[in-house]
C-alpha cells in the first residue's frame, strides 16, 4: 500500500500495487471496512486507487494510524490466506471426499501412478 | 521442503492462533502462517514438527495419514447422519407470565384457538417418526405448555404407541416457566421420563422484574424444588437470559444458580425476535460480552475454590475446540441446526424452520414456514423452501465466515441473518451473531494463552 493520504476531514485515499495484491484479495479487506466507510475503488494497469469516505463523522490521527495499519496487516493476511486456499484447493477435494464417500468405492482414490507417498 | 495442508490463522493478542481443518490449533508467534507459506520454517526445529504433527504441513503431497484427517472430518460433521433429531411441538401460544424480553410473543388469554389442534399433533408425530434419526427428543414448548396437560398426555401417548412400531430412543423435554406445574402434569413427567427444562434469570430482583410479574421468582423456585422431589434432582434444569438488567449483575446471577443446587449456567444473550425486537442491539451486545467475561472470570475462581460449576456456552466451544465430536448444539453447527436437526410444528398447523422462524410468523413474516404440518415429510423436509434456505447455511460458503479461522468452532444462522439483515446470507461487519461469537471465542483463546495451566485443567473438567 502506498500513498496513503487523509483528502478531507472524512475521507481517505491509497494506492495497491496490482502486482503484489489481487482483487480477491483487496476485496476481502475492504469486506470488512464497509460497515464504517463507502468504498470508492478505480483501477488501472498498474494500482488500484481506494478512496474511503466515513459514514458517520470526521478521521482524527488516531483513526487514521489505525486504519494504516489495519489495512497493511490485512492486506498480507488476506493474500497469505489466498495462496493457502490455492495450494490447498486440491487436498481439500481430496479430504472432503473421503470422508463422505463410501470407504470401499474410494479405497484406491489417491493411489494413482504419479502420486507421491 | 513441505507441502500444505489446508488451515485458516487469527491475530490474538501479541500471538497467532493456526487451526487446521479439523479445528485443531497451535498457538505460535505473529507472522508464522505467512512464514508457513514463503516456505521459510526450517525442517529440524520444534515448529516444523508441531505444525507437521497437526496436519498444518505435510512432507508429501498428499500425506500419509490422509484416511486419519478425513476420518476425524466426517467425524466433526456426523450430526449430519442421522439428519432431523430435536422436534419442538408449539403446544399453544398462551402464558400465564408477561416477560419484557418474551421471544415467543406469547399471548396472556384463555382462547383456545391459540392451542395446537389434537388433528395436527397426529400428524406432527407421524412426521417426527419420519425422520431417520435412531434418537427423537421431542420438546414441548409454548407459550407456556403446561397449561394444555391433556394435549401434552396425548402427545407423549401417541408417540409412545408409535414407538412400538419404530423403536426410537425418546427424550422428551417439557419447557416450562415452572409457574404451574400441578400434580398432573408432574405425574405425566413422572411416567414418561420428562425432562423439565425451566428458566430462572438469576435472584429474585432481576427475574421478578424481567417477569413483570412479582413473586414470579419464588414460584418458579418452589416449582424447580418440586420437580426435583417428584422427578430426581437432576431432571430439571434451567435457562437464563441475559436482560439488559441482568448486564449489571454477573456474580450475583452466578450466585443464584449455585443457591438453587445447579451446578451449571447458560450465558445466553438475548435475541432479536418476537417483542424483544426494538432494543438498541449493537450496544448491548458490547455489554453482554463484558458480562459474559465477567461471569466467566467469576466461575473459574470459583472452580479454583473447590465449587464445581460449568458455564454451559464455554463448555461447548472448549468441546469444539479440544475434541473431534460434534456437540449437539444447533446454533454452533454447519450445516446449520435449521432443519438439518431441529424442526419446529407449531401451534398454528404450520411446520417451521427452528424455533426462532415460528418467532418471526408471529411478526407476520413466514419466510421460514416450510409447509402445513399435514403436508408429506418430503414436502417439509426437502421441498423448494428447504433448498433455497440450505444455499446459505454452510459457514465453509458464506462471505466472512470462509476465511474465518473460528470457522470450526461457529455455526451459520440463515434465520437470524434474515432477522435482522433482512438478507439469509447477512453481512458479517455488522452481525452480532458473529461478534459475539468471535469475541467468545477469542476470549477462550486468550484464556488459553495466557492462564493455560489455571483453566485448561477447569475447562476439560467441564468436558469430561
Amino acid at each position: 500500500m502506498f500513498d496513503f493520504n487523509l483528502l478531507s476531514e472524512n475521507k481517505i485515499s491509497f494506492k495497491v500495487s496490482n502486482n503484489l495484491f489481487s482483487d480477491r484479495v483487496i476485496t476481502k479487506v475492504m469486506y470488512w471496512l464497509q460497515s464504517s466507510y463507502v468504498i470508492e475503488w478505480k483501477k488501472n494497469e498498474e494500482f488500484s486507487e481506494i478512496k474511503l469516505v466515513k459514514k458517520n463523522g470526521h478521521f482524527n490521527d488516531e483513526e487514521r494510524d489505525s486504519l494504516y495499519k489495519r489495512i497493511s496487516q490485512d492486506l498480507i493476511d488476506f493474500k497469505t490466506r489466498a495462496l493457502i486456499f490455492e495450494e490447498t484447493k486440491e487436498i481439500r477435494n481430496i479430504l472432503l471426499i473421503k470422508a463422505f464417500a463410501n470407504n470401499d468405492d474410494f479405497e484406491d482414490y489417491f493411489l494413482t501412478k504419479d502420486s507421491p507417498t | 521442503m513441505y507441502f500444505l495442508l489446508p488451515f485458516k490463522f487469527i491475530d490474538i493478542d501479541d500471538k497467532e492462533i493456526l487451526v487446521n481443518e479439523v479445528g485443531d490449533y497451535l498457538v505460535v508467534e505473529r507472522g508464522t502462517a505467512e512464514r508457513i507459506v514463503n516456505r521459510e520454517i526450517q525442517n529440524d526445529g520444534k515448529l516444523f514438527y508441531d505444525l507437521h504433527a497437526n496436519y498444518f504441513i505435510s512432507q508429501s503431497r498428499i500425506p500419509k495419514l490422509i484416511d486419519n484427517l478425513a476420518t476425524r472430518y466426517r467425524t466433526k460433521k456426523s450430526f449430519l447422519n442421522d439428519f432431523t433429531s430435536l422436534h419442538i411441538f408449539v403446544m399453544t401460544l398462551r402464558c400465564n407470565q408477561n416477560c419484557e424480553y418474551c421471544q415467543a410473543s406469547s399471548v396472556v388469554c384463555n382462547e383456545s384457538s391459540y392451542d395446537i389442534s389434537y388433528e395436527d399433533l397426529d400428524h406432527a408425530i407421524n412426521l417426527m417418526y419420519q425422520s431417520p434419526s435412531p434418537s427423537l427428543t421431542m420438546e414441548f414448548q409454548g407459550g407456556e405448555p403446561t397449561l394444555v396437560p391433556e394435549k401434552l398426555e396425548y402427545a407423549i401417548q401417541k408417540s409412545e404407541e408409535l414407538n412400538l412400531l419404530y423403536n426410537k430412543r425418546m427424550t422428551y423435554v417439557l419447557c416450562t416457566n415452572s409457574i404451574e406445574l400441578n400434580d398432573k402434569i408432574l405425574s405425566i413427567c413422572k411416567d414418561y421420563q420428562v425432562l423439565i427444562s425451566t428458566s430462572l434469570d438469576g435472584p429474585k430482583e432481576i427475574h421478578d422484574v424481567n417477569r413483570n410479574k412479582e413473586g414470579s421468582y419464588d414460584r418458579v423456585v418452589n416449582g424447580i424444588q418440586k420437580a426435583r422431589e417428584a422427578l430426581g434432582f437432576d431432571r430439571v434444569s434451567a435457562l437464563m437470559t441475559t436482560s439488559f438488567l441482568s448486564l449489571d449483575y454477573s456474580k450475583e446471577i452466578v450466585e443464584s444458580y449455585i443457591r438453587n443446587g445447579f451446578t451449571n449456567i447458560f450465558i445466553r444473550a438475548l435475541n432479536p425476535y418476537g417483542f424483544a425486537r426494538e432494543n438498541d442491539w449493537d450496544s448491548y451486545f458490547e455489554r453482554f460480552i463484558e458480562f459474559y467475561k465477567e461471569v466467566l472470570d467469576y466461575i473459574i475462581e470459583k472452580n479454583k475454590q473447590g465449587v464445581f460449576f460449568i458455564e454451559d456456552f464455554t463448555a461447548l466451544i472448549i468441546r469444539k475446540i479440544l475434541t473431534p465430536f460434534p456437540i449437539g448444539f444447533v446454533d454452533l453447527q454447519s450445516p446449520a441446526g435449521i432443519i438439518n436437526s431441529v424442526i419446529v410444528y407449531n401451534f398454528d398447523g404450520y411446520v417451521y424452520a427452528s424455533d426462532e422462524s415460528r418467532m418471526l410468523a408471529e411478526n407476520g413474516d413466514y419466510t421460514f414456514r416450510l409447509g402445513k404440518i399435514s403436508d408429506s415429510y418430503e414436502e417439509i423436509f426437502y421441498g423448494n423452501k428447504a433448498q433455497n434456505i440450505s444455499l446459505s447455511w454452510s459457514t465453509e460458503s458464506l462471505t466472512g465466515c470462509a476465511d474465518c479461522a473460528f470457522q470450526g468452532y461457529c455455526g451459520a444462522d440463515p434465520v437470524r441473518n434474515y432477522a435482522i439483515q433482512n438478507d439469509m446470507i447477512g453481512f458479517r461487519p455488522t452481525s452480532h451473531f458473529c461478534f459475539k461469537h468471535k469475541e467468545i471465542i477469542k476470549h477462550i483463546f486468550s484464556l488459553l494463552i495466557h492462564r493455560k495451566d489455571e483453566v485448561l485443567p477447569i475447562f476439560k473438567s467441564w468436558i469430561a
